[in-house]
């Protein structure tokens, strides 16, 4: 039924394990999560997101395996997030992975989680030389594909997006991640309160807005008000960081990828300036926007096919792991 | 009339005239994706910028004479600088790199040593003429200060952009922009390439090494 290599994909960068059933042509049979939540107000503990993962481990590869349809036999070849991430969530996936490897007598392949985010976009929205906006609470990068490595062409220096979001979101009491609550709370505004504005280049900073926003709760400023403003100044500066690369590099197409994708305003602005430059944009189905085991699965069927493979001895994880050093042999 | 030359990611370039010189107009026009007090903030600012710089830093370093500034319409009409964008002079087999990144580095360290701070140091914005002068464009996000880690950024972001779009150059060209810094700068400049080692490890997941 089932043809080419299948690949399981492990995922425990952060708040999320995940496991899923990937082949060579693409097609993902299963991608199975299930998220740490940290209490309202606060943001991840890593030893209480090591214990989430550790605890549902067992249970959320033994699902992906279940509704992929097939048995652990059948498995070819068995990935993980090897980094960047949280050490102790990253060596709960790789301790997984391992175990499978050992067992199953199975290749073993360390993914690159950012790098992840980037292939998986490309499969399921068939870009092939996009400029790609990755946007999650670990990164917020402006990338391009050159001379066998993703370039950074632009980055945050300070803070993620993600991390502004959950940031403010948690300062006004509500859970981790925030994105929805802020988006669905600044669709009730349209008041707009100045926010500073900061592109340096082709990179942008954003703990002035993190500061200011703050000051603004603290003042009494209306939570729609502040969401909004937010919103409004941060996708801003996204969108023209964006478009000078695409004007650089000289490329026809955008991809959105990483979790804040799911955001409508962020579509939306990249969806007019690229309208306007005659670019087309295409963004992440919101269900594989998210930290996912399918991202690691299909990252891995590509590494390993090009020669990526390592010992369960010498496996390894890196908390910092830039993706900008990866070596990506399955592109020209 | 006028002819489009260039869509930036900021402006529009086109050809035009001034009192029977050839001329370009740039011109920052309106961004839909972007609220309006925040478009109008940046494209007034950014041109006001752009001009003043220029015209405050003309004596020191090539860059376009300024014709006319019309701030209602965020627009610059300026010489037509004539001759081939870095970037592709870099992507060009045939160039002698290390003599241009000696001659960038000279320039680089001309406006830091009089507290300028380009702010967009990327290869698209030098124009090498055909006398082969360089020529530093658009100044939209410049500005004026002493601060040496102000000054690591724009090299930063300098050596930023020959790593991602320049790689197969990027030790010839950038070793050579330091030699043709250090011998403008002279004494603070092995401080403030410290300071770019330092900001490049401020990165998320850089690597300590």
């Amino acid at each position: 039924m089932k043809n080419g290599q299948i690949c399981i994909g492990l995922e425990s960068t952060a708040h999320t394990f995940g496991a899923s059933i990937v082949d060579t042509d693409g097609n993902i049979f299963s991608d199975v999560k299930d998220i740490y939540k940290a209490p309202k107000g606060s943001g991840i503990h890593p030893r209480e997101a090591s214990r989430h993962h550790s605890n549902v481990a067992n249970e959320v590869i033994q699902k992906a395996i279940e509704q992929a349809k097939i048995k652990y036999t059948e498995l070819d070849i068995i990935s993980y997030s090897a980094g960047p991430g949280i050490g102790p969530c990253l060596r709960v996936g790789a301790t997984a992975a391992r175990a499978l490897s050992l067992k199953l007598n199975k290749p073993l392949v360390p993914v690159n989680h950012a790098i992840g985010h980037i292939e998986l976009g490309c499969l399921l929205t068939r870009a092939t030389d996009p400029v790609n906006l990755l946007v999650s609470g670990g990164h917020t990068m402006i990338l391009g594909f050159n001379s066998g490595k993703w370039r950074v062409f632009g980055e945050t220096l300070d803070l993620t997006i993600g991390q502004l979001i959950d940031q403010i979101g948690r300062y006004a009491g509500y859970s981790s991640p925030a994105g929805a609550t802020i988006e669905k709370l600044a669709s009730d505004s349209e008041n707009f309160l100045r926010l500073p504005y900061s592109v340096k280049g082709n990179d942008v900073s954003f703990s002035g807005i993190l500061t200011s926003a703050k000051k603004m709760i603290d003042k009494g400023e209306k939570i729609e008000d502040v969401c909004y403003s937010l919103q409004e100044t941060s996708y801003a500066m996204l969108a023209e960081v964006t478009e000078r690369a695409l004007s650089f590099l000289e490329k026809k197409e955008v991809i959105i990828t990483g979790g804040v994708a799911a955001s409508t305003r962020l579509k939306e602005m990249l969806e007019v300036m690229c309208k306007e430059r005659g670019s087309k944009l295409s963004v992440i189905p919101r269900n594989y926007a998210g930290d996912c085991g399918a991202q690691i699965a299909w990252t891995g069927i590509l590494a390993y096919n090009s020669g990526t493979e390592v010992s369960v001895e010498e496996s390894w994880v890196k908390q910092s792991w830039r993706l900008d050093r990866v070596d990506v042999k399955w592109r020209k | 009339m006028a002819k489009i030359i260039n869509i930036g990611a900021e402006a529009i370039v086109s050809s035009t005239e001034w009192f029977g010189k050839s001329a370009i107009s740039k011109r920052r026009d309106i961004k839909k994706y972007r609220r309006q007090e925040i478009d109008e903030f940046i494209r007034s600012s950014r041109t006001l910028k752009e001009a003043s710089m220029i015209n405050r830093i003309r004596e020191k370093v090539d860059v376009p004479i300024i014709y006319f500034v019309d701030l209602k319409k965020s627009e610059i009409i300026m010489e037509n600088v004539d001759g081939m964008k870095m970037r592709d002079v870099l992507m060009k087999n045939d160039s002698n790199r290390s003599d241009i990144g000696k001659k960038i580095g000279e320039i680089v360290a001309v406006l830091h040593k009089n507290n300028t701070i380009h702010g967009d140091l990327t290869t698209s914005n030098m124009i090498i003429r055909n006398n082969g002068s360089i020529c530093l464009i658009d100044f939209g996000l410049s500005m004026t200060s002493k601060k040496l880690e102000d000054k690591g950024v724009d090299i930063r972001l300098f050596k930023g952009i020959l790593q991602s779009a320049h790689n197969d150059v990027f030790n010839e060209v950038f070793n050579n922009f330091k030699k043709g810094y250090k011998s403008v700068m002279k004494t603070s400049s092995e401080e403030i390439f410290s300071i770019v080692k330092k900001i490049e490890m401020r990165g998320r997941y850089a690597r300590v090494d």
